[in-house]
Order: structure tokens, then C-alpha cells, then sequence
């Protein structure tokens, strides 16, 4: 790990991190939508509640509306990652889903009662309900969400762990244990959200006349919280874990991340300044939320690979990349993109010709 | 070598479902997700029909059709469907994880070329359900053949995996993707999943229009018509069916011919809830052209959940002793690795300990627990579901012995036990103290004698699986 990732790393390893990253990156773009928008609608449904809600939040409708399609979205874009987490980390991940067992088979059911509680959320029928209760389904929904996310985060540093805490930990079989860095984990996550959510419902908000405060006052919150766990992660780390971070094999990807921070700081602070949403900040916090979502996944990544990379583990990536099919991923990866990117434009047409 | 071998056995915790059988467990979740994904696969393809007879003038009242039925597709199949997706993933997890790995290190191209028509499947559905009733017919029609085609070639790709499990053909020599890809039972599994999308879609879809209140009954009755074409192609499933025994092994056709009761039950079971939805649906529906009620409709759609379900218990049956025919025993060790692990024991570098170690009076029980967990626990329980206790219950010790030494000439769909004889020895003292009573103290056996004749079994037994034909000709 001298060279910047995914230099140096032989080549099996490489590709399958590269796609991993990748495809990471596209999960996190639409978890972030659904994890801080779930929360923005908690929120607003509570204040609501609580008589100081408004309750005709444009972001609020959008995202009600959007949620349960961004969610589908974020599921079928997970589906990638797992695949190849499981080529590059099988023995750590798939220990880390045992030693986890009810609670992280209760993902299942948990997402499922969060996807129909988002739809029961944009049922017109719920109108009628009283403030208490459509408070109760979008509280409940985001709960649902962060549960999987603490999940996700809390199996991660099992992962990490080591074969003598998945020992001990198997044998306690504790109903309810957390790794201590978890919440960390969680609080990057969560905080670096918001700021994501924040950029697509400003495009999708973009050109009515609405309060930029409403999703931009959060993002700032989002990323200066997002940066405050980071550097609490960060503090907690050994000294050669630290290096893992700042080395040569992560350090571009760090100033990414610094970079793609800072680019979102000034968007939203510009985006407050004009009072709306404008094209030119979206497109800078768009830039800023994709280098940042790219450098923290590679730098998580850096971590991970410190930890467990290894002659062994390399020597299944090699394996495993002798088995057949690869140019055909490529070749229905783009032809499936362009049918896609067709269907928006078939579906814009057809709007148009109906009008 | 060896110590390259033994650092190849890959262990994993172990976790209890108590009563429940992990088989249950992974095949209860495997049939809501089947079920779902074939109704969504059956329900695409029906829908670009209906809206092709709605635009041709054929069938006005299909277009109604269209734009209710997709909001309960979208609502059951991108919910469920997709979140039991990937609960089928974390269950296979839990269950084997030596499998599912060695199912995404041969295919993880194929699995990755599936995901990306979950996308296309995703994008083009969520469009036609939020922006339908809003498109001309031309955009309406294509939207939703590229949902079908997505949704199908979603099947395309996984059939060939799960196929691959039952029977891999040349992969077991050639290791190549395309060999395992396709093999024997590719394409009557596909043809065959296929019909069964199509007749659940198109049941469901009767169940949905007795819910459309405003049409009259000879409206109804003129859509019922239309919807049961799909129902037509149940005519071809038992050649199908019969192709698909043809291409299996010749002993997972005789477990499902006879050989093993309960898979004969569900083998027959599923061929007579088929009977019956075909003999309704072919006689009454498009011979007689008859109004089905809602009611019966949802009994139908019920008799083809049961079919599914059968189907499905038959399918992950047949393979019976393996998870991957010819290349990993369903207790989750190589047939390379069953010689070694006679001579290694089964259990000596497994680093998880026993959770209840001190329930054990001894360590020769606490050895045998091991050796339960390790390679039992997969499809057996002590005293719930394909119970070990009950089982062993009237027989003698020797007997024991002889039948877990001889495992694979006991019963030709076990593996043959992968342990020592001292292991031996200990899972049937296990068996024997459980059956007891599990008393507060237990002598441990130490006779060389019985060890020297468990040991003469393991070696009369050998290490290749059980065959059916071992003692009689083939027919």
C-alpha cells in the first residue's frame, strides 16, 4: 500500500475494489436521500405534531413523494456492493453476519415495514389521520432506516474485529452488543447524509420558489457534524491506523474528501446567499457531495484493507477472478445504462406528446 | 499439503435456530421470495399484453386494468420482491456461508449482469407506475415491454445458478462459467419457471379484476377471458416436467420417484395443485369461457402458492447430499476434504467454542456437540424438525455407531461422515446421553475395541458419497 489506491495493489484486488468503490458510491448517493430525507420528513411530521410545522413544506411533499422510488433505488443499487464485498472480504463479512444473527437477519422485515410505511406516508388516505399518528408512521420509517444503517455500520467493525473477538463474542452470544466505535461510524454516515439528501431535493426543487433554508441551514449542520465524528473516529484509531488514512495509498482520495467538503460548504453558503435554488451552487454541491462520497469510501476502504489485506486474501481475488463472464457485465452495464437513460427520455417525450 | 488443506476448511460460527431446521428456515424465505419474483416476472409480461389489447381496440376495459393492477405489483413485488431478495442472501449467509460463497466466486459476473437489469427493471417500472396514466400509448407500451424483458432476463440469469446447484454438467470438470451456466436442467427450468410466472400472474390478475367496481359482470367475465390466455401454456408443464426429471441425476429422480417419502409427498403435491389450477383453468376459463368469482380465484392463487411451495422443496431436495452437486455436501465440506478430515477430525482446529459447554458432563460429549454442530446442525435438530433423538431412539449403541460410520450407505442422500472415529464415538455417546435424559453424569467410553470397529466401518464405507445402485443392477 506505497502507491495510491488502486495502484499497488495486485490486480484482481484492484478491480474488484475499483467496482466495489464504485458501486458503494452509487448505493450511498441514494441511502443518503432516503436515510436524511426519512429524517427531514420525521422532523417536519413532529414539529407538525407539535403545532409548529408547516404544512405546506415543499421539500417535505417532494421527498414524501420521491421516497419510496429513491428507496427501491437505494435497495437494487446495494445489491452490487454486497456482491462484491462478499469476493473481497467473504470470511470477515460472512462471520460478522453470523455472529450478528437475529439482529442482522431482522434487517429483512425492518426495511420491509420502512418501505411500506413510506408508501402509507404519501397515501392520501393518512391525510385524514391525526398529526400524532402521521407523526408515528414517518418517525417510524426513519427509525427503520437507521436501524439498518447502524446495522450496516456495527457489521462493519465486526468485521474488523479479528478472530478472537468473533471467538468471544460468539461464545457470550450477548443478546445486544455494539462495537464502541459504531456510533462514530454511525454519526459519520448519518451527518454526511444530509448534505447529499440536501443537493438532489435542491434539483428537485429547483425552480420554484422555495425556502433554500429549509435544506440548506441542515446541510451545513450535516457537514460540520459529519466532520466532528470523523475527527472523533479518527482520534480513537491506533497510530498505524491513522496512517492507513494519510499514507500514500489514501491520501489523494483524503484531499478528495477535503476538497468535496469544502466544495459543499461554500454551495450551500452561496446557496443562502441567493436566497433560491440556483443552478451554478447545485452543481458545485452535486461536485462536492460525489468527491466526498468517493473519498470517504475509499478511505473506509484503506482502513479495512490495512486491517485485513493479506498474501491470502489477495490469492482468493485472484482466484476468484478466473471465472468467466466479465465482458458481458460490461457490455449489459452499458447497454442497460443506455436503455435506462431511453427511458427517461421516452417518458419526457411521452409526457410532452400527451400535453 | 495437508496443512495447506486443513487451513482451507473455512469455519464459521454456528448459530441454533432451536426447533426449527435451517432448511425451514431458508426454504420458508426462498418460497415468498420465488412466488413474489415469478409474479412480478408473470405479471410484467401480462400487462404488456393487456395494454397491447387496450391500444388494438380488442379489450377497452384492459387499460383500466393496467393502470390498477401495476400499483399492486409495484406495491407487492418492489417491496417484498426486492427486500426478500436480499433476505435470501443474508439467510443463505446464515445457513451456509461456505455455499454462497462458492455460488458468487463461480458466478459474481452472471450475478453482477442480473443487477444491472434490476436497475433497468427498477427505472422502467417506477416510471410507468408514477407517470402511466400521463403517457401516450406508444411510450405506455414500451415502458412496460422493457419492464417484462428486464424482469424476465432477471430470471435468465438465476436460473442458471440455481440450476447450476442441482446440476453443474461439465463445470465439475471444466470449471468454465458458460458450462455450469447452462447446463442439463437450465432450459426446462427456465421454460417451466416461466409458465409458472405467467399462470400466477395471470391468477392474481383475476383476483384484482373481481375487485374493479365498475365493471359489470359481463365486463369482467370479457377481461377474465383475455387475462386466462396466460393460463394456456399449463398445458405444456408436464412434458416440461417430465424433460426436467429426465435431466436430473438418476438418484435425485429416484428420491423424488419413490425413493424418499417426503419427496414424493411434495413432488405429488405439486403436481396436484397444478392439476388442479390447469384442469380449471384450461377447461373452464378457456374452453368454457366462465366468470371466476374472487373467491376462487384467490383459492387458485393459494393452490399455486402451495405448488410453488412443493416445487421449491422438491428442487432444493433432489440435491440431497449436496449444496452443489458433485462439489460441496450440504453440511458444507468438499468431497477433497472428507479423507482428510477422517484423519484430522472434523472439529480440532474449529476455533468456536460451545455456548453451553458446561450443559455437557463430559468431553467426550462436548466433543460430540462439536461434531453435531459442525455437521449435523445444517439439516438436523436434537428434538424439533428432522429430529436426530427421535431417530436413533430404538437403537442400539453399535447400531449408532454403524449407521453414522456407514452414514452414506445408511441413507444414500447423507454425506459420508467427515470426522474420526473417536468422533464418532462421541456424537453417539451425544446421542445416546440426549436420549437418556441428559443425566448430571455420564461415563465417558474409552474401549479401543468399539473405537477399532467404528474405524474398520469408516474404512469398509470409504470416502466417496452413497449410490443407490450400489447393490443392485441398474434398470
Amino acid at each position: 500500500m506505497t502507491s495510491a489506491f488502486p495502484f499497488g495493489l495486485p490486480g484482481p484486488t484492484a478491480m474488484y475494489m475499483v467496482l466495489y468503490a464504485l458501486t458503494l458510491a452509487l448505493h450511498v448517493v441514494f441511502m443518503s436521500y432516503v436515510l436524511a430525507g426519512s429524517g427531514y420528513m420525521a422532523v417536519w411530521a413532529v414539529r407538525r405534531w407539535l403545532g409548529r410545522g408547516d404544512a405546506g413544506d415543499p421539500v417535505a411533499e417532494t421527498v414524501r413523494d420521491w421516497l419510496p422510488f429513491g428507496l427501491g433505488v437505494a435497495i437494487t443499487a446495494g445489491v452490487a456492493p454486497l456482491l462484491f464485498v462478499q469476493i473481497l472480504y467473504k470470511k470477515y463479512f460472512y462471520t460478522a453476519n453470523l455472529l450478528l444473527f437475529n439482529r442482522w437477519m431482522a434487517i429483512v422485515p425492518v426495511l420491509m415495514a420502512g418501505f411500506y410505511l413510506l408508501y402509507l406516508a404519501k397515501a392520501k388516505s393518512v391525510d385524514g389521520w391525526s398529526a400524532r399518528a402521521r407523526a408515528a408512521v414517518s418517525v417510524g420509517a426513519f427509525a427503520c432506516f437507521l436501524f439498518v444503517a447502524f446495522s450496516f455500520a456495527d457489521n462493519h467493525m465486526l468485521a474488523m474485529s479479528g478472530q478472537v473477538v468473533w471467538v468471544e463474542r460468539y461464545a457470550q452470544h450477548p443478546l445486544f452488543a455494539v462495537d464502541g466505535l459504531t456510533p462514530l461510524r454511525l454519526g459519520v454516515w448519518l451527518c454526511g447524509a444530509v448534505p447529499v439528501f440536501a443537493t438532489i431535493a435542491g434539483w428537485q426543487l429547483r425552480g420554484g420558489e422555495h425556502r433554500v433554508t429549509a435544506v440548506a441551514y441542515p446541510a451545513l449542520v450535516g457537514i460540520a457534524g459529519a466532520v466532528g465524528f470523523a475527527a472523533l473516529y479518527y482520534n480513537s484509531l491506533t497510530a498505524l491506523q491513522r496512517d492507513f488514512t494519510t499514507g500514500a495509498f489514501a491520501r489523494p482520495y483524503t484531499v478528495v474528501l477535503v476538497v468535496g467538503l469544502v466544495c459543499q460548504l461554500v454551495a450551500w453558503a452561496w446557496q443562502l446567499r441567493l436566497r433560491r435554488f440556483a443552478k451554478s451552487p447545485l452543481i458545485l454541491a452535486s461536485i462536492g457531495a460525489v468527491m466526498a462520497i468517493l473519498g470517504t469510501v475509499v478511505v473506509r476502504e484503506s482502513l479495512r484493507l490495512g486491517a485485513l489485506g493479506s498474501e491470502q486474501l489477495f490469492a482468493l481475488h485472484k482466484r476468484a477472478a478466473t471465472a468467466g463472464g466479465m465482458p458481458l457485465f460490461v457490455l449489459f452495464g452499458v447497454v442497460n445504462g443506455a436503455v435506462i437513460a431511453w427511458c427517461f427520455v421516452m417518458t419526457r417525450r411521452g409526457l410532452r406528446n400527451d400535453t | 499439503m495437508l496443512n495447506a488443506l486443513a487451513s482451507a476448511v473455512p469455519y464459521y460460527p454456528v448459530n441454533d435456530f432451536g426447533p426449527l431446521m435451517k432448511g425451514l428456515v431458508i426454504g420458508g424465505m426462498g418460497i415468498i421470495h420465488v412466488f413474489l419474483a415469478q409474479f412480478a416476472i408473470g405479471a410484467g409480461m401480462l400487462l404488456c399484453y393487456l395494454e397491447w389489447l387496450a391500444q388494438s381496440g380488442r379489450e377497452p376495459n384492459a387499460r383500466r386494468f393496467v393502470d390498477g393492477y401495476f400499483r399492486v405489483l409495484v406495491l407487492i413485488s418492489f417491496v417484498a420482491g426486492a427486500v426478500t431478495g436480499v433476505g435470501m442472501w443474508f439467510t443463505t449467509i446464515q445457513v451456509s456461508p461456505r455455499t454462497i460463497g462458492m455460488m458468487v466466486d463461480e458466478f459474481h459476473w452472471l450475478w453482477a449482469i442480473e443487477w444491472t437489469f434490476f436497475f433497468l427493471e427498477v427505472t422502467s417500472g417506477y416510471l410507468f407506475y408514477r407517470y402511466g396514466p400521463r403517457l401516450d400509448d406508444k411510450a405506455r407500451l414500451r415502458l412496460l415491454m422493457i419492464y417484462a424483458g428486464a424482469a424476465w432476463f432477471s430470471l435468465f440469469w438465476i436460473n442458471g445458478i440455481l440450476s447450476w446447484q442441482l446440476t453443474p454438467g461439465h463445470w465439475l470438470e471444466s470449471h468454465s462459467v458458460w458450462a455450469g451456466f447452462f447446463n442439463p436442467s437450465f432450459w426446462p427450468s427456465l421454460v417451466f419457471r416461466t409458465i409458472v410466472a405467467m399462470t400466477i400472474a395471470a391468477l392474481v390478475g383475476c383476483v384484482v379484476i373481481n375487485t374493479m367496481a365498475d365493471l359489470d359482470r359481463d365486463d369482467k367475465t370479457k377481461l377474465i377471458n383475455k387475462v386466462a390466455h396466460f393460463l394456456a401454456p399449463m398445458a405444456a408443464m408436464p412434458v416440461l416436467a417430465l424433460w426436467f426429471l429426465l435431466v436430473i441425476p438418476a438418484d435425485s429422480r429416484e428420491w423424488v420417484l419413490g425413493g424418499s417419502a417426503a419427496m414424493m409427498l411434495f413432488a405429488a403435491v405439486a403436481a396436484g395443485a397444478s392439476t388442479l389450477i390447469g384442469g380449471y383453468s384450461l377447461i373452464g376459463l378457456l374452453r368454457q369461457k366462465l366468470y371466476i368469482n374472487g373467491a376462487t380465484a384467490t383459492v387458485l392463487v393459494a393452490l399455486a402458492f402451495g405448488a410453488t411451495a412443493a416445487g421449491e422443496f422438491v428442487r432444493e431436495g433432489a440435491r440431497k447430499p449436496y449444496t452443489v452437486r458433485g462439489a460441496l455436501y450440504s453440511n458444507s465440506i468438499t468431497p477433497a476434504e472428507v479423507a482428510h478430515l477422517r484423519r484430522v477430525g472434523s472439529v480440532t482446529d474449529d476455533p468456536y467454542p460451545l455456548r453451553n459447554a458446561s450443559a455437557y458432563p463430559t468431553e467426550q460429549l462436548r466433543l460430540g456437540a462439536k461434531v453435531y454442530r459442525f455437521q449435523c446442525s445444517v439439516c438436523h435438530t436434537m428434538d424439533g424438525a428432522n429430529a436426530l433423538a427421535p431417530l436413533v431412539g430404538s437403537w442400539q449403541p453399535d447400531q449408532i455407531r454403524l449407521n453414522i460410520a456407514k452414514l452414506q450407505h445408511t441413507k444414500p442422500f447423507m454425506p459420508p461422515f467427515a470426522g474420526t472415529a473417536g468422533e464418532v464415538e462421541a456424537l453417539s455417546q451425544l446421542l445416546i446421553w440426549h436420549n437418556a435424559g441428559k443425566p448430571r453424569t455420564w461415563k465417558s467410553t474409552t474401549d479401543p475395541a468399539a473405537l477399532g470397529r467404528i474405524q474398520t466401518w469408516l474404512d469398509q464405507a470409504g470416502v466417496e458419497p452413497g449410490r443407490t445402485d450400489r447393490y443392485r443392477r441398474r434398470r
